[in-house]
């Protein structure tokens, strides 16, 4: 009886046993193959329809009579359906390839094969190709005859393209530059094709009212007072600056704000860009980001500050240390010390006594700090909050720097190594997402201007500039655009993202 | 020592066999019908509103003057096999809470001999589209808008098919009546609660229909039943310029002594665009 038992037991393991062959082949010295290895690809941004792209990789493993060779590129607008050997450029080593594609992200595919086993092995890397406009840090000036310019600093090459206006438009925009913004993902009809799309574009005021939105792809034109609106813009109407934060872009003018969805987060496409009524009493120069959803505005009819995100709301203050109605807007800034929020505005009476305001996310006034009228601060005339690295403010009183604590108010003097002689004209701690945060300090002689980028350690400028940008003009403001698609602008900062993952602020307003 | 043997050869038996459902395969006779809401395919029982069933037919704002008899088409669409030969159903009414259409006075009956070849699903096919033919009748203009609520009649050919699929209400009108689109497209939350005062300006200010061909044209249906606006600032600007064209004539309309009152629905409420919050 035992014995059929255990050959029940037997039959049943058999039954969860798999039959498999075993087919595998043991390599010997003979059969086995060299291998192939590719070095010396790596990643670069090119200027379409401008640059060679000349490579070489080093091939190590076979005589190179032995191996032949395939170039690919895929990505950007390119077709997918074939993979990444859709789209062949060379098959030789060596590449010279003039970059004839669209600005956008791409991926070069370089590929060797033995011409008698077949055995290939590829290599990869990543190729971005920009237009001459589409990227860098565009530097707003006023021209000798006190009209509006701009340069475009390239950080890649380290070239600086002057007067950009007079070059693409025919002419500098008329009056002295009062604004530039920049816009990611704004929606516009092409003026040559009348097709709806969405584009990175570049804001500029100027003048009395003027302004005008640049396509950054081709400095095309595709708005101005004229055509921003549905209906007309009111002679009265003195458009002061445009902005992107998460799903809408803004305009703020003296009539108030404006907004449109951003064509990257709306299901239809089709929209016009064009704006509607204003809402609110009015607005001003000085905008900032709140909650990651709308904007903080100082609206300069209503002396009140204000938060719009598709609606207008007033700021709630119920202290009693400041009279809104009688101060006026300095500076405002945007800290974001170890992931937390601090927006900030400095604010001064008509007997230029000047209050440090700040703002949580929640668009409350959470402190309200008379400045010390002896303090650097309070006399300042250039001022710039630091952003990621330092819970500070820079300021130039006298030709000095000074850095202001918004800890505890001390102030430090800052003597940035290398910084050339000169007025100093403008601050601003510039960066985007993580791929760099400048100090930058603009240095005025004459008709001559120095722009010169620190890299910043704990608030303090580190070396000498990295970057000295030199040109023509009066300085007035700088705005780096990227060529990439922003989904969400500034958003993720104010999410538990900017904590766990470093989704930090995109760039500062 | 049988009885074990008897163990094994089962067992063994029982290792050779698969297991397997047998799934039933699909042999009903029966065919059903269903209407079609919207224009995209793929609808859910659970994705129907009411404003879907809603159909509207204003003389007025559909029809050129002087036309006396117009045709609203609606989808008819079979479950079940196709035929090799035609197929005819029926439509019936059904009473509503409010005032009905009577057959013969606001629309044509659906038993007219003359509507039977249409209403039939041709061999081979199915999907149609069926006629509803409405009459204007002066009491249209006198009492108001009738309602026909009508829904398939089983027949030898034909069951009922979903509930959800299976009713259309039309409004038949000789004044402006409320287009589907405009809840379809939620359009309160652009310009205000439907009126026909307001529809009638709207009309008149952009001199544009403001009809369901016309709404459709500014949105974009997404998926079944679930419409964006091509440009949303558009349509808001659109809500801020008719506040703004209302109060300039409500102040104008104030200071003529023969009027004196502003813009007014037909219930007294004042012609208001406020959109309503989400």
């Amino acid at each position: 009886m035992k014995k059929y038992f255990i050959l029940v037991l037997v039959y049943c393991l058999s039954l969860l046993t798999a039959c498999f062959k075993d087919d595998t082949v043991v390599a010997t010295d003979e059969s086995m193959i060299s291998d192939i290895t590719i070095t010396g690809l790596k990643d670069t941004t090119v200027t379409a329809f401008s640059t060679v792209l000349e490579l070489e990789p080093e091939v190590v493993g076979y005589t190179e009579d032995e191996l032949s060779y395939a170039w690919y590129v895929y990505g950007g607008e390119l077709p997918v359906e074939g993979g990444y050997r859709t789209v062949k450029i060379a098959d030789t080593k060596k590449l010279s390839y003039l970059v004839d594609l669209k600005q956008g992200s791409y991926t070069l595919v370089f590929e060797a094969t033995h011409k008698e086993n077949g055995y290939t092995m590829l290599a990869e890397m990543d190729l971005k190709v920009s237009t001459a406009f589409s990227q860098g840090f565009y530097i707003l000036k006023e021209t000798e005859n006190g009209d509006c310019e701009l340069d475009l600093y390239n950080r890649d090459n380290g070239e600086c393209m002057s007067n950009i206006l007079e070059a693409t438009q025919g002419a500098a925009l008329t009056g002295a530059p009062r604004e530039l913004g920049v816009l990611y993902g704004k929606a516009y009809v092409d003026p040559e094709t009348a097709e709806a799309g969405g584009a990175n574009l570049l804001f500029v005021a100027s003048g009395d009212n003027e302004m005008a939105c640049f396509r950054t792809e081709d400095m095309m034109k595709v708005f101005d007072r004229s055509s921003i609106l549905f209906g007309e813009m009111t002679a009265d109407e003195i458009p002061y600056c445009m902005a992107s934060i998460a799903r809408l872009n803004l305009l703020f003018s003296n009539k108030g704000v404006r907004g449109d969805t951003p064509t990257g987060s709306s299901w239809v496409e089709g929209a016009t860009g064009k704006l509607g009524y204003p809402k609110g009493d009015g607005a001003s120069l000085f905008i900032q980001a709140c909650d990651g959803s709308g904007m903080l505005y100082w609206d300069e009819n209503a002396h009140r500050l204000r938060y719009y995100a598709g609606s207008v709301e007033e700021v709630e203050y119920f202290g009693d240390e400041i009279n809104w109605d009688e101060v006026f807007p300095v500076a405002t800034g945007w800290n974001h010390l170890a992931g937390v929020n601090t927006m900030w505005y400095i604010f001064e009476d008509q007997d230029g006594q000047r209050y440090l305001v700040f703002v949580d996310t929640t668009h409350a006034v959470t402190e309200v700090r008379r400045l010390d009228p002896a303090s650097h601060i309070a006399q300042a005339d250039v001022i710039a909050g630091n952003a990621l690295t330092s819970y500070s403010i820079y300021v130039e009183h006298d030709n000095q720097l000074w850095i202001y604590s918004l800890e505890d108010g001390t102030e430090v003097a800052l003597n940035p190594t290398g910084l050339p002689a000169g007025q100093i004209t403008y601050l601003s701690d510039l960066y985007f997402s993580s791929l760099f945060d400048y100090l930058l300090i603009g240095v005025q002689n004459g008709n001559e201007y120095a722009l010169c980028m620190y890299q910043i350690k704990g608030g303090q400028t580190l070396g000498g500039p990295e970057h000295l940008v030199e040109g023509e003009g009066k300085l007035k403001k700088v705005r780096y655009i990227s060529q990439s698609d922003m989904y969400l602008p500034n958003y993720y900062a104010f999410t538990d993202y900017a904590v766990t993952l470093g989704m930090g602020p995109d760039f500062p307003y | 020592m049988k009885s074990i043997n008897k163990i094994i050869f089962g067992m063994l038996f029982l290792g050779l066999s698969a297991c397997e459902k047998d799934l039933p395969v699909y042999e009903t006779s029966v065919c059903q019908l269903n209407f079609v809401y919207g224009t995209q395919e793929g609808l859910q029982t659970d994705e129907v509103t009411d404003d879907m069933r809603m159909l509207s037919h204003s003389f007025i704002l559909n029809s050129g003057e002087g036309v006396m008899v117009d045709t609203v088409w609606v989808r008819v669409r079979t479950m079940g096999y196709l035929a090799d030969q035609d197929r005819p159903f029926e439509l019936i009414q059904l009473p509503t809470d409010g005032n009905d259409a009577v057959a013969g006075t606001h629309y044509v009956a659906f038993d007219d001999p003359d509507l039977q070849s249409f209403y039939m699903i041709p061999a081979g096919q199915a999907e149609v589209l069926a006629p509803i033919v409405v009459l204007r009748d002066p009491s249209l203009e006198e009492s108001g808008d009738v309602t026909l609520k009508f829904t398939f009649q089983e027949n030898d050919y034909f069951k009922l098919g979903y509930p959800e699929f299976s009713t259309y209400s039309l409004v038949i009108s000789d004044q402006l009546t409320k287009p589907s689109m405009w809840g379809s497209c939620s359009l309160d939350y652009y310009f205000g609660t439907y009126g026909a005062v307001k529809h009638e300006l709207m009309i008149k200010w952009m001199d544009q229909s403001w009809d369901d061909a016309y709404i459709e044209t500014l949105f974009e249906e997404l998926y079944a039943g679930f419409w964006l606006p091509k440009d949303e600032a558009y349509l808001s600007y659109l809500g801020d310029w008719f506040a703004e064209k209302l109060q300039e004539e409500n102040e104008e309309r104030l200071a003529d002594p023969e009027i004196g009152d502003v813009w007014r629905e037909a219930n007294g409420e004042p012609v208001d665009f406020t959109p309503l919050s989400y």
